[in-house]
């Protein structure tokens, strides 16, 4: 892994990718973008990435199973959540797995980027 | 999601704030409370000051995302605005309020530009349609503002949403919006094409399809359904006894020849029920 952090984007919508990816790219970040679950998390299974951000609902494996997996396999990986359908219970679901944020849909892209802000920051601290 | 919650003293504005609330709290948003005074006021509203408590609670609790109460009191942070940062010390979202006067449709704007917000909530008096004099103030912001706004009616959202297009360009926001709404109140959602003299356009036909497959593969409930341009106001007024209503009134839209400014807040004031515009 590089001295960028990096960053996995896991979302069915396309529309979702094309427009985070670019943005974090050129804040900085090294991002690779799936809109398949089971090939994101073949991806995870390769490489820890320093940050995942994931939605929830989605064919295959859903985000919840996928935060899962992402935990088990590398468990400093700080993952956010985004979704078009949030509830308290997915809400409250999500912390209770690890997660570090939880954003609702639609968000602005100055959101998420405070959200991984603050995830890389808490990475650090917990690192030393 | 940052949302933002205008309110007055009044009844009608404590039902919207609950509403504001359970969807915040669903949602985990961010929260600006934006409290609108009397434009001459110089000191702190009475009345604002005794309802803004309640209406803060609303948002605060076991399952909510801003942590646990606490008052610091308002701030004086310019002529004519006060602000309290209410979010908890274990809060993960942020919870402020501020009241402001001024002119109310200037200060909403600035307010919602300031917060980069993405959802408006504010409610209106099915009987009284003005805020303090300020003539269909609700129904004004509601046309006026860039971003998506629900005028809320009543305590209840109702069961149904029904979602009335007529453009081929939907924004995505909206698209999330509506994902929210039906998916805290467990709504059944009704999206209503437009057809007209010729039928249905084969763009709006096409984005219709998509939206309807969008829903459908996410597991909402929808429903489609094409109605007469000239019988569309008499249709939303229909619809809007049952249900929320939702009008799609973005740029490229044909339901502005219908919901002129104007009209929209005719509509609006003449609804029996809230209604939502997304943009």
């Amino acid at each position: 892994m590089g001295t960028k952090t990096s960053i996995l984007i896991l979302d069915d919508e396309p529309i979702v990718i094309k427009r985070l990816k670019p943005s974090l790219e050129k804040k900085g970040y090294e991002v690779e973008a799936f809109t398949d679950s089971r090939e994101a998390l073949a991806r995870v299974q390769e490489q820890a990435f320093d940050i995942v951000v994931t939605d929830l609902k989605m064919e295959g494996i859903d985000g919840m199973q996928f935060l899962e997996a992402v935990k088990e396999t590398s468990p400093e990986t700080e993952v956010i959540v985004i979704t078009g359908f949030a509830t308290m219970e997915t809400a409250r679901e999500s912390f209770r797995k690890g997660v570090s944020d939880f954003l609702a849909k639609p968000f602005k892209l100055g959101e998420i980027v405070e959200a991984i802000a603050k995830a890389e920051a808490e990475q650090k601290k917990k690192r030393g | 999601m940052k949302l933002l919650v205008v309110v007055d003293a009044e009844e009608y504005s404590r039902q919207a704030a609950r509403i504001a609330a359970r969807f915040a709290i669903n949602t985990w948003a961010d929260v600006t409370i934006l409290a609108l005074q009397a434009k001459n006021g110089d000191t702190l509203n009475a009345r604002l000051l005794d309802a803004l408590p309640e209406i803060q609670c609303m948002f605060l609790g076991n399952d909510s995302p801003f942590g646990e109460y606490k008052d610091t009191g308002f701030q004086a942070v310019s002529d004519g605005t006060w602000e309290m940062d209410r979010t908890g010390s274990d809060g993960r979202k942020q919870l402020k309020v501020l009241v402001r006067r001024g002119d109310w449709l200037r200060i909403v704007s600035e307010q919602l530009e300031q917060e980069q917000a993405d959802f408006l909530f504010l409610g209106a008096s099915s009987d009284k349609p003005e805020w303090e004099g300020e003539l269909r103030f609700p129904q004004k912001v509601a046309a006026t503002v860039p971003c998506s706004s629900f005028v809320v009616k009543g305590s209840s959202m109702g069961k149904t949403l029904v979602c009335c297009l007529d453009q081929a360009s939907v924004s995505q926001e909206s698209l999330e919006i509506i994902n929210q709404l039906v998916t805290i109140q467990e709504a059944e959602l009704k999206i209503v094409g437009l057809t007209g003299p010729h039928g249905l356009r084969e763009k709006v036909e096409e984005r219709m399809m998509q939206v309807l497959r969008y829903y459908t593969e996410r597991g909402v409930r929808a429903w489609v359904r094409l109605v007469n341009e000239e019988e569309l106001p008499a249709f939303a007024h229909e619809a809007s006894k049952t249900g929320t209503l939702g009008l799609w009134l973005g740029k490229k839209s044909l339901l502005t020849k219908f919901f002129s400014k104007d009209r929209l807040e005719q509509f609006i004031t003449a609804s029996e029920s809230s209604v939502v515009i997304l943009k």
